[in-house]
């Protein structure tokens, strides 16, 4: 194979190397930046802008040892830049509480895989109408509000079923989790 | 804490702070939970954690056996359903684990028809790809990711057995492709609200507008992003959609309005970024990159980008002030009064008749506009001062033996009143003189953008009335001369290029009713005379002009003096404009 083949390929290599851990680490990073900024349009802004920024490094970097923690690790400064920016009032956290914000999701992360495998028994144990409400909104990509709007619905009642049924699942996957560790 | 009731109330506040639905009350509430409560910390991180997972699952791959709706975005067919379960709220259903034949055929039937419409719109970026490159590289992953699809699609003309190593690797980039690109790319991030005289390089298809790069080539358009900022796009406007509250504005103009939700919109320029806290304001950038931020209402913060001796600055900009951005990065600010209303506030009216990229107004200029129906008629420039005034009147007044700059105009270059005598004049602050005839001296009116509610506004030419939306009017009773700085003019125009002056000027007709007067009028270019007519009534009702531009010349100036007959000289520029021409 010529010598331009090889670097092809290598280029392939590299890209399909970066695409696969980012496909893998993207559930951890953005649950990361959801937990640290709290809002589905600057949570997506930042995944957006942090991806964009592991790129370019890794194209310069090539081999990363802990790809989800070095691209949560870019996640964190695209997240102190996005505070420096947003009016003091609107962050939920100080920076004591940051730090212990950020220590609970860490250690929550670890349990990331678990937590997928329960959410999804979770999801089957949902009654079929709450389990339909979540299927409505997050795999439709619309707004509580849009889909009030859509369905001539009063938005207050919405917000009421759908942190029922988060806690629901939550609660769910508590006891999915204790059971996991301690399956006696 | 720990009720679960408690804790739903605490699932409630997160539910609408993700939706950005909470109002500072609750937010206060929410934080002051979060910040006594250790428990309702984990609660809260737990929380965050299970959303993301439910993202995670719309974004990427969806398990069969967790759905049993339709997956294809866009098919809102189950909404409807949804609407009657929400009428017979609390019945259950029985639910099966196992999805039916049927089921898993459709499916994968939809499965199928995403990645054929994938596949065809990789072949649509590919044709893009000339638009994209104009542009400075905004999204690296982006662009990488299309170079490493363009690159498998290139060397799939090898061997077959490297096709078919190759082939392999592409599948498993385009899978990885799709999960990013849709997560990226296919959201909605704003909607196109209204156009006027609007002409796109690829005019959107459809009123939802996805992120990616966008050119307006002429007029104006109004978006509205998902987050709730409202934006006009002032052409020629090059720009990216980057998301539901931020936009990339590599050259243009654009005026926003920032609702409370979208606090945090962001417009991204080559040299600044700004951050809206809940404003209006607007943003031009020019060719050279230099860049205006006018802040109408509210506050901003400008974000200046780092330079090789010129480290990033950090500014709030508050209401009322303008903050100009040279091409080196400097950062000057000064009050709106001081600046010309480059910004339209609302979408104009379909028969203003300034057009970005078409024609720009040039009685709109002396009224302090950008070109665009920015200005304001019946406001005006003293001859003699270089002031401007708000109402212009008519009274005979003594011209002074000098050109003035008119520096809160930054498009006119300056205003004079001829000689009495004649005689060499200067008509630019470039050194350009003109040798005018004997004849000048007074003046009676100050140059303005004439037209109603002048009661004396009788402009009318060979019965067409002027000094309206449609048919402006610069108005140049005798004696006055005006040099518009075309080099100024074309700074901001970014991308456009100007062809020609037009007008059609004369006597307002009203006059010869009473009297029989003549004037003359020029048109010159850097000093050297374009057009020269003797004008009178009632011989000459209206008068065409043409004077074709080089874009190496740089003064236009427009003198209007009296003629033999010393009396009523109302004379005007109807329809006064730059032809514009785009250079893309």
């Amino acid at each position: 194979m010529a010598k331009s083949d090889d670097l092809s390929e290598q280029q392939f290599d590299r890209g399909s190397h970066f695409v696969n851990q980012l496909t893998a680490c993207q559930h951890r990073i953005y649950a990361f930046i959801l937990t640290l900024v709290p809002n589905w349009s600057d949570a997506d802004d930042l995944m957006q802008e942090t991806a964009e920024v592991m790129w370019r490094k890794f194209q310069d970097i090539g081999q990363i040892n802990d790809f989800c923690a070095w691209g949560k690790t870019i996640a964190r400064n695209k997240v102190m830049n996005f505070y420096a920016k947003k009016k003091r009032e609107r962050i939920l956290f100080d920076d004591s509480l940051l730090n212990d914000v950020v220590e609970r999701e860490e250690k929550a992360s670890l349990q990331a895989e678990l937590r997928v495998r329960a959410l999804q028994k979770c999801l089957q144990r949902l009654r079929s109408n709450d389990r339909h409400l979540i299927q409505v909104l997050y795999g439709h990509d619309i707004t509580l509000r849009e889909l009030a709007e859509e369905v001539k619905r009063p938005i207050q009642g919405l917000y009421k079923a759908m942190a029922r049924i988060h806690h629901s699942l939550l609660e769910c996957v508590r006891r999915s989790l204790a059971v996991m560790e301690d399956p006696s | 804490m720990s009720s679960d009731r408690s804790l739903t109330t605490l699932s409630d506040l997160l539910i609408r702070q993700l939706s950005d639905e909470l109002n500072d009350e609750d937010h206060a509430r929410l934080k002051d939970w979060l910040a006594k409560d250790t428990e309702a910390r984990q609660y809260y991180v737990e929380f965050m954690a299970l959303n993301a997972q439910l993202r995670k699952q719309r974004v990427a791959s969806v398990a069969p056996e967790t759905l049993d709706i339709d997956l294809s975005k866009g098919n809102s067919s189950d909404v409807p359903a949804f609407a009657r379960w929400l009428e017979e709220t609390g019945q259950d259903e029985t639910q099966t684990s196992e999805p039916s034949p049927e089921r898993k055929d459709e499916i994968r039937r939809i499965a199928e028809q995403r990645l054929q419409a994938f596949l065809a719109e990789q072949d649509q970026i590919r044709r893009q790809q000339a638009i994209y490159q104009r542009h400075e590289a905004t999204s690296p992953l982006r662009e990488g990711l299309y170079n490493l699809a363009e690159r498998i699609y290139i060397t799939a003309t090898w061997t077959l057995r490297n096709a078919v190593r190759l082939a392999a690797l592409a599948t498993v980039v385009l899978v990885g492709l799709i999960v990013i690109h849709h997560a990226l790319r296919h959201r909605v991030v704003a909607t196109l609200d209204e156009v006027v005289h609007a002409q796109w390089d690829q005019p959107p298809t459809e009123p939802n507008l996805y992120p990616g790069p966008m050119f307006l080539k002429e007029g104006f358009a109004r978006l509205t992003f998902k987050q709730g900022a409202a934006v006009i796009l002032q052409a020629p406007c090059a720009f990216d959609l980057s998301s539901k509250n931020k936009m990339v504005l590599h050259y243009g103009t654009v005026t926003t309005q920032v609702p409370v939700q979208a606090h945090g919109f962001a417009i991204k320029t080559p040299q600044s970024t700004v951050t809206d806290f809940g404003t209006e304001f607007g943003v031009q950038v020019q060719a050279s990159a230099a860049a205006e931020v006018h802040v109408f209402d509210g506050r901003v913060r400008l974000e200046t980008a780092s330079r090789a001796r010129q480290p990033s600055q950090n500014r709030d900009i508050t209401q009322g002030k303008a903050a100009v951005i040279t091409k080196s990065g400097e950062l000057n600010v000064n009050s709106l009064g001081a600046r010309p209303n480059l910004f339209v506030r609302n979408i104009p009216e379909p028969n203003a008749f300034g057009i970005p990229n078409k024609r720009l107004d040039l009685a709109d200029i002396v009224g302090g506009g950008s070109g665009f129906g920015t200005g304001s008629r019946h406001t005006g420039i003293d001859p003699v001062t270089g002031l401007t005034v708000s109402t212009y009147r008519s009274e005979k007044r003594t011209g002074e033996k000098k050109y003035v700059e008119v520096p809160s105009l930054p498009f006119v270059d300056g205003v004079f009143v001829p000689l009495a005598q004649g005689g060499l004049m200067p008509i630019s602050t470039a050194g350009h003189h003109f040798d005018f005839p004997p004849g000048g001296g007074d003046w009676y009116v100050e140059i303005a953008h004439g037209g109603k509610p002048d009661p004396q506004a009788f402009l009318t030419l060979d019965g067409q009335t002027y000094g309206t939306t449609d048919h402006p009017a610069l108005l140049m009773h005798a004696n006055v001369g005006i040099t518009f700085n075309l080099g100024a003019i074309r700074e901001s125009l970014t991308g456009s290029r100007i062809k020609r002056f037009t007008s059609v000027c004369g006597i307002s007709n009203h006059v010869q009713k009473t009297k029989t007067p003549d004037a003359i009028v020029y048109v010159l270019v850097d000093g050297q005379v374009r057009f020269y007519r003797k004008i009178a009534l009632p011989t000459d009702l209206a008068v065409n002009i043409r004077v074709d531009l080089r874009e190496d010349e740089r003064f236009l100036t427009l003198v209007c003096m009296a003629g033999t007959a010393n009396y009523g000289d109302w004379t005007f520029f109807g329809v006064p404009a730059l032809e514009l021409e785009g250079e893309r």
